[in-house]
C-alpha cells in the first residue's frame, strides 16, 4: 500500500536529522574531480559490485563533480596490476593523483545487498558506505553510510496499492530476478545529495559555493 | 461509469505518490547532463560484458546530446574512446580522448597520457598506422571532430 511512499519519506526525514558532520577537511581540500575506484563487495551477492558500479557516476556528476569514467578506470587499474578492490585500497592515495590527476578518490563498500521474503512480502535492502579521500594528502574528506529498503508485493490485490508502488518505487520483477540498481541509485542520491549530510555542490553545480552554510559552521 | 473509474484510480495513485516524488525532486533538480543510455552502456560493460552494445549506447547518447544541445556527461567521450580503441579504431579513440579533455579539463592529465600511450603503440606497431584512414564517420559532419557542448 502507500506504506512504501511513507517509508521513503520517513527514511529521508530520519537521515536528514542525523548528527552534524564536520566539513572543515572537505573545504580545505575541496575536490573538482573524483575518481571512483571499483567497489568492495562485503556481501555474498557476487555481482553486487559490478551492478553497483553502473549506478554511481550519474548522481555524483549531477552533484557537480567531474567523475572519471568508471569502466576506463577499472581497466586502467587492471593494467596497473590491480585486478580487485582490495588491492586498489592498499595504494597510497597519492598514486591516484599521479596516475589519474584526480583530486579525490571515492572508496565504496557494499555492506548489504539482499532480498528477504517474509510471507508474501519481499524486502530488498541495499547498504553502501562511502569514504572520500584527498589524493594529495590522504585526508578523509567525507564519509557516509546509506541504507535504502523497499518492500514489494505488499500491494496485494489492491490496484491502488500496486499503482502507488509502481509510481513511487521502480518496477520490481517480482518473483524472478531482483534489480538492485534503482535502490543502489537511490542510496547514492541520498548519500551525496542530503543537505548538511552529503557532498557540498561541486564546481559544475549551480549551487557551488552558495550552499556552504548548509555544511557545518 | 466504468470509464470514470479507470481515470479515478491513476489520479488517486499519483496523489498518494506526490510526497515521495516531491521529496526526490528536491534531491535532484533538473539534470546537468543528458545521460541518455550512458548507464545502459555501463551495464553492458559491467554486467553483460557486451562492449559493442556499450559502444552503440554511447554513440547514441553523444549524438542525442549534440542534437538536443544538452551537455554530454563526464566520462562519456572517454568511455567511448576506450571502446573505439579496443575495437581497433585508434585514430578515433584519440579524437574522443581529446574531446573529453577539452570538455572537462579535470581529465586532461589522464587523457593526455592515454593519447600518448596510443600514439606510442601506433608508432612501434610500424608504418601501417598512418596509411589506414578510418572510414568516414556518421557522427562527424562538416566541422570535423564532433562539436563540443556549450562551454561553461
Amino acid at each position: 500500500m502507500n506504506r512504501t511512499s511513507l517509508a521513503v519519506c520517513v527514511l529521508m526525514l530520519a537521515t536528514g536529522c542525523a548528527a552534524k558532520k564536520d566539513y572543515s577537511a572537505y573545504f580545505a581540500h575541496e575536490p573538482r574531480s573524483i575518481l571512483v575506484v571499483p567497489a568492495s563487495n562485503e556481501t555474498t551477492s557476487i555481482d553486487a559490485d559490478a551492478v553497483y558500479m553502473t549506478t554511481v557516476s550519474r548522481p555524483l556528476a549531477e552533484r557537480g563533480f567531474y567523475v572519471f569514467p568508471v569502466f576506463l578506470t577499472d581497466q586502467l587499474l587492471k593494467d596497473l596490476g590491480l585486478p580487485d578492490a582490495g588491492l586498489v585500497r592498499q595504494l597510497p592515495p597519492q598514486r591516484f593523483y599521479e596516475q589519474f590527476g584526480a583530486d579525490a578518490v571515492l572508496f565504496v563498500t557494499i555492506k548489504d545487498w539482499s532480498n528477504k521474503y517474509i510471507v508474501v512480502q519481499a524486502s530488498t535492502t541495499v547498504t553502501v558506505s562511502f569514504t572520500l579521500q584527498d589524493t594529495r594528502t590522504g585526508t578523509v574528506l567525507w564519509e557516509s553510510t546509506q541504507t535504502v529498503s523497499r518492500n514489494s508485493g505488499d500491494g496485494g490485490g489492491s490496484i491502488i496499492g500496486m499503482l502507488i508502488a509502481a509510481a513511487v518505487t521502480y518496477a520490481v520483477n517480482e518473483m524472478t530476478e531482483v534489480d538492485y540498481s534503482p535502490l543502489a541509485a537511490q542510496a547514492n542520491v541520498l548519500a551525496f545529495g542530503l543537505p548538511g549530510q552529503g557532498l557540498p555542490a561541486g564546481p559544475y553545480h549551480p549551487q557551488h559555493g552558495a550552499d556552504r552554510s548548509k555544511y557545518g559552521p | 461509469m466504468r470509464r470514470k473509474d479507470r481515470f479515478a484510480v491513476p489520479i488517486l495513485g499519483w496523489l498518494f505518490a506526490l510526497p515521495g516524488i516531491l521529496a526526490f525532486g528536491g534531491c535532484a533538480p533538473k539534470p546537468l547532463y543528458g545521460w541518455g543510455d550512458y548507464e545502459g552502456s555501463l551495464r553492458a560493460c559491467y554486467v553483460d560484458h557486451d562492449e559493442s552494445e556499450a559502444q552503440a549506447d554511447l554513440e547514441r547518447t553523444i549524438a542525442a546530446d549534440q542534437q538536443s544541445g544538452q551537455r554530454v556527461p563526464p566520462g562519456a567521450y572517454a568511455e567511448y574512446a576506450l571502446l573505439l580503441y579496443k575495437s581497433g579504431q585508434s585514430q578515433r579513440a584519440i579524437e574522443y580522448f581529446r574531446l573529453e579533455a577539452t570538455t572537462f579539463p579535470e581529465s586532461k592529465v589522464l587523457m593526455d597520457k592515454l593519447v600518448a600511450k596510443i600514439q606510442d603503440r601506433e608508432r612501434s606497431a610500424g608504418e601501417a598506422s598512418d596509411t589506414v584512414e578510418p572510414a568516414p564517420d556518421p557522427m562527424e559532419d562538416s566541422t570535423g571532430p564532433v562539436g563540443e557542448p556549450s562551454d561553461e
